[in-house]
């Protein structure tokens, strides 16, 4: 990891809510997160919580009627908020670039792959003057043997429906590298896939990381996928971040109790323990419970929680969590039931 | 490879066009009444003896399969039976009034597309705005409209009331055009006949417009329902996420994704236009085929009748080929 | 949905006592969609007007379809200069009550495109399952002729039959099915090809049910919704399509008030009286448009419900 003093990308109180028929959702609520260059974040929680709506505000692509009510999104020390869309458009895809989850749905079916990863760079015109589009292709084949693709000069016509599930993302991925970003966000880009693919994938983009200086959002539900990969591990619950920190500290040490509850669902292959799911449901992000929005499910829930916003506070260095139990100081632990 | 399917493709019309010609071969036999009547139509007295020569020449007495037979074999060799009622050959009738009719059928088609892509495309982009609310209602009225009704009340608004423009025929008397081609847009354009120019277009407004109506309201509405699914689609995610501009996201990735099944809809449209010709030529008097035909049908003229109908229905078969090919460049799942 | 049948379930009555009992649930729910539905509802009230005012045409019509005054002919409706309240919509060229002709002429139409859709229905449908079910020569050969059929655009091969088979309500409806049924053939027979491989059918099988009694109680209601939003919306266009006819003179022949065929009467007074033409043509926009709104809506609601599995 890379430590240049200064950030790549700052969320500073981002809200991001859509107007529905139930009432206003808050799906990114008062986000604060950070990213150094060359870091790879980890924002983990279940389906729903807002992850994915952090990316899509940071690059945004938040489509009406939903928009980004408050906040602001610092990129290399620029608000993006307050960019013009035609300099927005050229952070897209080129600083910033984003890799989606289901490949198949995510390619257009009626343009062969390499045709799809040369437009990133048509857009941007990185590559200028006669000769242009050998030039172009020649890059395209490059990043597509960077991605793993075999034989790049053949599947550089295929169409994605040709391709197997993993060589669909690995051609996502290539459309993301293609400008050669500062910032990579990556939604959920092995859920679609079978595990060993999975697994190289991930490979892929820790060397990515490495040998370009990338830095990775990486969205998932797999907290152990986040663990293994990360550098820095943010856990969301109902669009707020409930606790955020180096990936060892959380992973070993969890404060916050959803954290807490969702590491006690990973099976483990040596433990022959039970596994005890967090009882309830995510809640309806219309109609939200005051005060703390984990209290419904939490084990360790008093009257206090229901009355009382809390807010992020650090609980070892660059270790933060959104729990009353630190705001006095006192700790609490498992009641356990008869 | 390609070219090897399309040619399969083309070689399965041909069972289809057997079979058309039987029908429509079978259609002159459901006629009541005896065969050679049917054929003199209204051509006059003639005495016995002509009868039977008539008989012989036409085949009347040998089996219903021969006759068959050689009607097909007529058939594919361009000859289409023979009009006793105008005394010349069936397919040189044709020959005539055909360019009036692909002239109309070109202008409606022209005019449907020109009207329905702008309506469809934006009303897909601003849905539920009011232009959308408005074009929709418009396209389900236009869909619910008789086109001879319709074109009777252009007449009446534009031709009558208004006068602005002409309602019948396809060009004034006293412009004096030069035939060439036989499509009088073109020729007065190669002769530089401006006032021909102008009195054929005046002329060819109506018919096509009322004839192109019904067609503009179906391919706008598919074209809007196709637009809004892949408006939604995640491809149009990415290419937005790819920093394109919103013109080339709704342009390369939307609406050719849209064209798809739209292409589709388009060439069944070939059908309605095919039909719609004949009630409008007939409304609008203009000199195609559809309103030779029609005059044929209230003249008896079976003849004539039958080898329309089966230019007809070729074009139609021709047609849906030629969408059918189409529609393998457009989506590249799909090979023949 | 189904969870309270599973409690009527857990009382095992004979099957189709069940099915009905959640059939008549769902036709109460379906009402009570439909009722709430402005455009459909739309298009069913005046659906519905339509089909009143034609079996009621005698009575509430004051003169006779076929028989006028000349000394009332062309008469303007009640609106403009020169019409009266005795004639509201005014009169044609034999002196005819327009308004009067209207209504009668609904019965044309709509039984015209009521007679066409059953029938095309029944036989497409028959034709559709057994080729659907069965599959093997049966299915090719229908299908194959079902393609030849729709090789020809629909108006051709109807003014071409009428034209070698003669005009007439029986002919017409002849011409008109001949071609019609081809649609319903297709629809039914893709969704019994796909309801064939869903469990229950699979089920029925096990049970020991023979195969028309499966298609008949198991498959078809299921499919019962498609059928209905096809026939609905191909309703419009049968009654367009006899108007047309009608109009070239092909379909129903004067003096029988039909649209189509009023209209085409009204052309030689297009000049001087605008009305001859104009009402029965609005009539027809206006039947075919409530059709059109019922059967859209239609396919709002019903799609995909009242499936019984």
């Amino acid at each position: 990891m890379n430590q240049n003093g200064k950030l790549l990308l700052e969320l500073k109180n981002l809200t991001t809510v859509f107007p529905t028929k139930r009432g206003l959702v808050k799906a990114v609520n008062s986000v604060n997160l950070r990213v150094a260059p060359g870091e790879i974040l980890g924002i983990v929680g279940e389906s729903g919580c807002g992850k994915t709506t952090i990316l899509l505000s940071v690059l945004r692509l938040i489509a009406r009627p939903g928009s980004i009510d408050a906040g602001e999104i610092i990129f290399q020390g620029q608000d993006l908020r307050h960019l013009p869309p035609q300099a927005m458009r050229g952070i897209r895809g080129k600083a910033i670039s984003m890799i989606f989850q289901d490949p198949l749905s995510t390619l257009n079916p009626i343009f062969p792959v390499g045709e799809q990863i040369r437009e990133a760079m048509r857009l941007h015109g990185l590559v200028k003057g006669r000769g242009r589009r050998t030039l172009e292709k020649r890059r395209v084949l490059e990043v597509m043997a960077e991605a793993g693709i075999p034989a790049p000069v053949s599947n550089y016509r295929a169409y994605p429906h040709q391709l197997s599930g993993g060589m669909q993302q690995r051609a996502l991925i290539a459309i993301g590298l293609v400008c050669e970003p500062a910032l990579i966000l990556a939604d959920e880009p092995t859920t679609a896939l079978d595990v060993t693919i999975q697994a190289q994938i991930m490979d892929l983009m820790r060397r990515i990381n490495r040998d370009h200086d990338a830095g990775i959002i990486l969205v998932t539900h797999n907290l152990g996928l986040a663990a293994e990969f990360c550098h820095n591990i943010a856990v969301m619950y109902a669009g707020h971040i409930v606790e955020r920190g180096p990936v060892d500290l959380v992973v070993e040490n969890p404060r916050h109790p959803y954290t807490q509850g969702l590491l006690a669902c990973l099976p483990r292959l040596t433990s022959r323990e039970k596994i005890d799911p967090i009882s309830g449901s995510v809640p309806d992000l219309a109609d939200l419970p005051s005060g703390c929005t984990f209290a419904p499910r939490c084990p360790l829930v008093r009257d206090e929680c229901r009355h009382t916003d809390v807010r992020l506070r650090a609980v070892a260095p660059g270790h933060y969590a959104r729990c009353i139990q630190y705001e006095s100081g006192e700790r609490y632990t498992l009641k356990k039931e008869a | 490879m390609r070219a090897a399917k399309i040619i399969e493709r083309i070689l399965y019309t041909l069972p289809i066009m057997l079979g058309v010609a039987v029908i429509v071969f079978v259609f002159i036999r459901l006629t009541p009444g005896d065969p050679v009547d049917i054929m003199m139509g209204q051509g006059g007295t003639i005495s016995a003896g002509e009868i039977e020569q008539l008989r012989s020449e036409f085949h009347l007495d040998e089996p219903v399969f021969t006759q068959l037979w050689l009607f097909l074999r007529d058939a594919a060799g361009g000859d289409l039976g023979y009009s006793y009622l105008k005394k010349r050959p069936v397919t040189t009738l044709i020959g005539e009034v055909l360019p009036a009719t692909i002239e109309l059928a070109t202008g409606a088609l022209l005019f449907a597309l020109v009207v329905a892509f702008p309506i469809g495309i934006i009303s897909a982009v601003r849905q539920n705005s009011l232009l959308d609310r408005l074009s929709m209602a418009f396209a389900f009225l236009g869909i619910s409209m008789p086109g001879f009704w319709l074109g009777i009340v252009l007449i009446m608004i534009f031709g009558v009331w208004l006068q602005w423009l002409p309602v019948q025929g396809r060009i004034d008397y006293d412009v004096g055009l030069q035939t060439i081609t036989g499509f009088y847009i073109l020729d007065s354009i190669i002769t530089r006949n401006w006032p021909a120019l102008l009195s054929s277009l005046e002329h060819l407004i109506l018919p096509a417009v009322t004839l192109g109506a019904a067609i503009s309201a179906i391919v706008a509405r598919v074209l809007r329902s196709s637009m809004l699914e892949t408006l939604r689609a995640d491809y149009v995610k990415l290419a937005r996420a790819k920093g394109a501009p919103e013109r080339v996201v709704l342009s390369k990735h939307a609406l050719r994704n849209a064209l798809i099944p739209t292409v589709t809809v388009v060439g069944l449209q070939v059908g309605v236009l095919l039909g719609g010709n004949m009630i409008i030529e007939t409304v609008f008097a203009w000199p195609g085929l559809g309103r030779m035909v029609v005059e044929a049908i209230y003249n008896r003229d079976f003849p004539l009748v039958q080898g329309t109908v089966m230019v007809y229905a070729f074009t139609f078969v021709l047609a849906t080929l030629i969408v059918d090919v189409l529609y393998t460049y457009l989506n590249p799942k799909i090979t023949l | 949905m189904n969870t309270s049948s599973s409690l009527e379930l857990a009382s095992w009555r004979h099957p189709w006592q069940i099915r009905l009992r959640l059939w008549r649930r769902n036709l109460a729910e379906f009402f009570g969609e439909l009722l709430q539905h402005p455009i459909a509802l739309l298009g069913g009230v005046i659906v519905l007007l339509f089909i009143l005012g034609a079996i009621f045409a005698t009575h509430i019509t004051r003169y006779d379809p076929y028989i006028g005054s000349l000394r009332d002919r062309l008469q303007p409706p009640m609106w403009r200069e020169g019409g009266s309240p005795e004639h509201i919509l005014g009169t044609d060229a034999q002196g005819r009550d327009l308004a009067t002709r209207i209504v009668y002429g609904a019965r044309v139409s709509l039984a015209v495109g009521i007679l066409t859709v059953v029938i095309s229905v029944a036989v497409g449908g028959a034709t559709g399952s057994l080729a659907g079910y069965y599959r093997g020569k049966l299915d090719t050969g229908l299908s194959r002729f079902a393609d030849l059929l729709m090789a020809f655009p629909f108006l051709i091969f109807a003014i071409a039959m009428m034209a070698f088979i003669g005009p007439g309500f029986g002919n017409l409806i002849f011409a008109l099915t001949f071609k019609g049924w081809v649609e319903f053939f297709r629809l039914v027979r893709g969704e019994t090809m796909s309801e064939k491989t869903k469990e229950y059918v699979e089920a029925a099988h096990a049970l020991g049910r023979g195969n028309s009694a499966i298609i008949v109680s198991e498959i078809l209601p299921n499919i019962l919704q498609s059928v209905l939003v096809l026939a609905t919306l191909r309703m419009g266009f049968f009654i367009v399509t006899e108007a047309s006819l009608s109009f070239l003179g092909l379909g129903i022949q004067p003096p029988t008030p039909a649209w189509g065929s009023m209209v085409a009467e009204g052309r030689d007074v297009m000049l001087s009286a605008w009305w001859v033409s104009t009402f029965p043509g609005l009539a027809i926009v206006f039947l075919v448009l409530s059709l059109n709104l019922l059967g859209e809506g239609l396919r709002d609601i019903l799609d995909p419900r009242l499936k019984v599995e």
